[in-house]
């Protein structure tokens, strides 16, 4: 018994010690980043390195959102993000409930391999064909039309786990539905989506992070100033003579917050919900 | 009759899906794979020709930049970067399964980092590898464990491994959310059924949780692996894939290509042979992990 | 159901924002719009810009001018992009290594027809009409300001030292050894990735060899490769060696981030440097701890050879308001708005009026410059090979066997085969 009781307490030791390393691992470099945003800017490149601003101020954040107008960048990408995954969420549940009732196997194979082969597509082979083809039609410097592509750019990877979302859910739920006078779309909506709501979160929050942190795409697309996202702004503060590491760090911090926001919420969904669907290949 | 209705209607789901991907993703690639066989170069656009299949043959054979190394490289970011973000998302996750207090919290921040944008990685893990005011030298000589800093990105002997350290930082979040939901999925009677048979807490994980979790396991890897291969940031912005070619890989040298040199054919090549690289081994991994579950 | 239907409710709002939000275009008519495309931006300069074009707008309010001011490392990118997709852009803002792509494609007109009655011709300094007719034997580009290097000095350093600010490449290199003492000071900040050729390492290596090409850094006048001759090998050597005794061994690795880090850190005590580089020292480090001299010049020689780099603005043949696209860019190249311009970004303005009557590009910090515009004997600005294809690709080849070279891989005489075998010469 006390052997057991022993064994058992070096385990939660040893749990304890290892759940530490991992958060003084992943959380080291953040620190880094919010102490240099508290630092003035004659303190961020000392050597021997200061780790401990003598002065902690928020005049970074302050610049950040006067000088750089970093406000309208937050709704810019908020906009182009919410609607860019909602899109996405909102087709591949119907992509990938599809997928996973048609009866046709093979067929779906096909589909399934035509969704897995878009993530081996480096973005830059797709750039200049998709911007010649978007200027065209004039749909540069628009933050609709960004948020279009973005919604495809992740369409894919949203279907296909989507898909294993519904594998998990048994059909007799719709046949029962159907047969009491649904149609197939309603039976989706009223008996299947609830069942996948979870699900439809921890899609929505990785689509949510890709699209809230693409560069390329942005910087091609979008002109104007006061269309910028958070990416281009950050990107910005990088110039021929050197990083702005006053606001660069306070915009870092400032655009973590939505995407951990969305981590700390979703969290429990996106564990719940891949509880109920896993991720089936 | 219903059999019937219902293909109808799951074709019209499936419609907008791939009319979107075709549009927007195959339409735009199609017109690009043709780049990689032109002489492409933004230096002079006004008269460009087929040129067969000279880019290639310029990438595999510049002994500048060796095709060989390059690859190497290549394999070593992905497959290094890939198991060990998998093993240590995976004993993230196992950490996680049973609730502690302030676990919500706790998961926020060993999660965030998924959330960091590719290109400001670079800059952060570049500042705290720097051989001379870096902060890793700084902790590792107060700490006494070295008494010269090191030079993580200059030195070919520890640059791959600092730029694989920085992605592995960025992915366990990915695995340690996706495995921490397929483990919750378990149902605990396996558990108690393996624990009668007298096995102990190593033969339960490898006979009864890797088996059940194998499905989410193949597909997670499969999609990491892709994404980590056209993931050139990190190293783009803690080395530019040097010191000398040392951390140079397919997707970095790709960006080098079009980004410095405007070279959009040979940049295009490049990017066939990830696509080529990428589609087989893909064919072959799930061909390989099927068999067993059908 | 309930949860369903307000899901839907606000992917229907937010999208339906996001049209709102699009498309608001203003087709006034009678109001020309330019779009102007910068390519080295940086916030203050961005906000320096759009503070001269809102000027300009209300000075001529039937033209209207966009500032697109994409991130530094992806802007001509962009820019080139954008021409090459037909996308509407005017002005572009070119520069050395730019204008002959611009020319080669046919997005950038001729200027010479606007500059033949030019107020401010006889102004325009010597190199200034140089830079313009780059390519082409004609103005391609009004030139704006040129980048010029100069050596940064920590004085608060070298007074504790007790040593004298360098003016050759030998002093340079001896003072860098003295201040290295191999732990935590190494004397010189050098720059060894993206560019490091273009900004020191070929200045600090070719400074003895006699007789460089005023067209082209890497021939000397008698057609040899610059650094197959005798001064050039010793030179590369000298700067192996600078690397070795006198820099800190991450070098290696250092782009401008890294540079600027160990100088105003005080881990190094020489930096060389572009003028926009004061303005963000000016944030970190007071002016009392570090100065500007001259570039250190070939104690052999006496003369010193650097970039010749210079940016301006060139407008676009797709334009289709040439006149006010002049207009416009011939406000921004004013000698008053020269100026400003260059005062505030950190640049070496491109009229002699400028010189002569702003007290500011005289003093102080700015003396560097204008003593070294003023010695084109000593101070000899060449250009680098820009209009050849290769010159794109010679960045990433230089530094790999720059690189290569550094870390002890291969020769000198190794190195500098690879490189004649590039060019050709």
């Amino acid at each position: 018994m006390s052997t057991h009781s022993c064994r058992k307490g070096l385990l939660t030791a040893g749990r304890f010690i290892a759940l530490v390393a991992f958060l003084l691992f992943s959380i080291g470099p953040l620190l880094w980043i919010i102490t240099t945003s508290l630092k003035s800017t004659d303190e961020i490149y000392t050597f021997p390195i200061k780790y401990i601003p003598s002065h902690p101020s928020f005049e970074s954040y302050r610049k950040l959102f006067s000088f750089a107008d970093f406000g309208m960048y937050i709704t810019n990408s908020l906009l182009v993000t919410v609607s860019g995954s909602i899109g996405a969420v909102f087709f591949s549940m119907f992509g990938g409930y599809a997928l996973s009732r048609r009866k046709s196997r093979r067929s779906n194979k096909v589909l399934l391999l035509v969704l897995y082969f878009t993530q081996t597509v480096p973005t830059f082979i797709l750039m200049v064909p998709l911007y010649t083809m978007v200027v065209k039609f004039h749909g540069t410097d628009n933050l609709t039309v960004l948020s279009v592509i973005y919604m495809v750019t992740v369409l894919a990877f949203c279907t296909i786990m989507a898909k294993s979302f519904f594998d998990r859910i048994p059909e007799s739920l719709e046949e029962a539905a159907i047969i009491d006078g649904c149609t197939t779309t309603q039976a989706l909506f009223r008996v299947v989506m609830p069942l996948v709501l979870p699900g439809i979160v921890a899609v929505f929050s990785f689509a949510f992070t890709n699209i809230w942190n693409e560069l390329f795409i942005a910087i091609m697309f979008i002109s104007s100033s006061s269309k910028m996202t958070v990416p281009i702004a950050l990107n910005s503060f990088i110039s021929k003579a050197g990083i702005s590491w006053d606001i660069m760090s306070a915009g870092l911090v400032m655009a973590l917050l939505p995407t951990m926001i969305i981590f700390a919420v979703g969290q429990k969904y996106i564990v719940a919900g891949l509880t109920d669907g896993g991720v089936k290949g | 009759m219903k059999e019937r209705k219902g293909f109808d209607i799951y074709l019209l789901y499936l419609i907008p899906v791939f009319l979107l991907i075709t549009v927007v993703v195959y339409y735009p690639v199609l017109k690009g794979l043709v780049f990689a066989f032109q002489d492409y170069n933004l230096f002079n656009t006004t008269n460009i020709t087929f040129n067969g299949f000279d880019n290639f043959r310029h990438i595999i054979e510049d002994i500048a930049f060796p095709f060989g190394q390059i690859l190497c490289n290549t394999f070593v970011w992905v497959f290094a970067s890939l198991v060990l973000q998998f093993i240590f998302g995976f004993i993230l996750a196992m950490l996680l399964k049973k609730p502690f207090p302030g676990r919500g919290i706790y998961t926020s921040f060993v999660f965030y980092t998924w959330a960091v944008s590719g290109f400001a990685i670079g800059l952060i893990w570049a500042w705290i590898f720097n051989g001379q005011f870096g902060l890793m030298n700084d902790i590792l000589m107060r700490l006494h464990l070295i008494d010269k800093p090191i030079g993580f990105l200059s030195d070919p002997k520890y640059a791959m491994k600092s730029v694989i350290m920085a992605n592995v930082w960025y992915g366990i979040p990915y695995f340690g959310i996706m495995l921490l939901a397929a483990l919750q999925s378990v149902p605990e009677e396996l558990y108690e059924a393996a624990k009668v048979d007298g096995a102990n807490a190593f033969t339960r994980l490898f006979s009864v949780t890797i088996p059940y979790i194998r499905p989410t396991i193949i597909s997670t890897t499969l999609l990491r692996m892709m994404w980590i291969m056209n993931f050139p940031e990190i190293i783009y912005g803690m080395t530019s894939g040097g010191p000398a070619n040392s951390t140079n890989i397919l997707s970095s040298y790709m960006l080098n290509k079009i980004y410095i040199e405007f070279d959009y054919g040979q940049g295009a090549a490049i990017g066939v042979m990830i696509m080529t690289l990428l589609f087989t081994f893909a064919v072959i991994y799930i061909g390989i992990t099927s068999r067993k579950e059908d | 159901m309930k949860k369903i239907t307000m899901l839907f409710l606000v992917a229907m709002l937010s999208v339906s924002m996001v049209f709102a939000q699009g498309n608001k275009e203003s087709a006034d008519s009678g109001v020309v719009e330019l779009n102007f495309i910068e390519t080295l931006p940086s916030p203050s300069r961005t906000a320096l810009i759009q503070s001269m074009i809102d000027e300009f707008e209300a000075q001529n309010p039937d033209i209207k001018v966009n500032l697109i001011s994409p991130p530094y490392e992806q802007a001509e990118n962009k820019m080139t992009m954008m021409l090459n997709a037909g996308e509407k852009l005017d002005i572009v803002e070119s520069r050395d290594a730019t204008i002959m792509q611009l020319l080669n494609n046919k997005h950038v007109i001729s200027l010479e027809k606007y500059l033949a009655d030019w107020e401010y011709s006889d102004d325009f300094m010597d190199i200034s009409w140089r830079a313009a007719r780059t390519v082409g034997d004609e103005a391609y580009i009004l030139p704006m300001i040129y980048f010029a290097k100069g050596l940064f000095v920590r004085t608060d350093i070298l007074e504790e030292k007790g040593i004298e600010i360098p003016t050759t490449i030998e002093e340079l290199y001896d003072a860098s050894v003295a201040l290295t003492d191999g732990e935590t000071h190494f004397g010189y900040a050098i720059r060894g990735k993206n560019k490091a050729w273009k900004v020191s390492s070929d200045l600090i290596s070719l400074a003895n060899v006699p007789n460089i090409s005023m067209d082209n850094f890497y021939l000397t006048e008698d057609g040899q490769f610059s650094y197959a001759t005798e001064e050039g090998k010793a030179g590369l050597q000298r700067y192996v060696d600078l690397y070795k005794n006198a820099v800190a061994p991450d070098g290696i690795n250092w782009g401008f981030n890294e540079q600027l880090n160990a100088f105003v850190s005080g881990v190094s005590a020489f930096l060389i440097q572009d003028p926009d580089s004061i303005p963000v020292l000016d944030q970190q480090l007071s002016r009392d701890k570090y100065t500007v001299v001259p570039v250190p010049v070939g104690e052999d020689t006496g003369v010193v050879y650097q970039d010749f780099a210079f940016q301006g603005l060139s407008i676009t043949s797709s334009c289709e308001h040439p006149d006010a696209a002049w207009k416009f860019i011939s406000f921004m190249v004013s000698p008053e708005n020269n100026a400003r311009f260059c005062r505030e970004y950190g640049a070496i303005p491109v009229f002699n009026s400028v010189f002569t009557d702003d007290e500011y590009f005289s003093s102080d910090l700015f003396k560097a410059w204008n003593t070294m515009f003023n010695n084109p004997d000593v101070y000899k600005f060449v250009n680098y090979p820009i209009t050849s294809e290769k010159f794109a690709a010679w960045e990433p080849y230089n530094q790999q066997y720059m690189q290569q070279l550094l870390m002890g891989n291969i020769t000198i005489d190794e190195t500098i085969a690879k490189w004649q075998e590039y060019w050709g010469y």
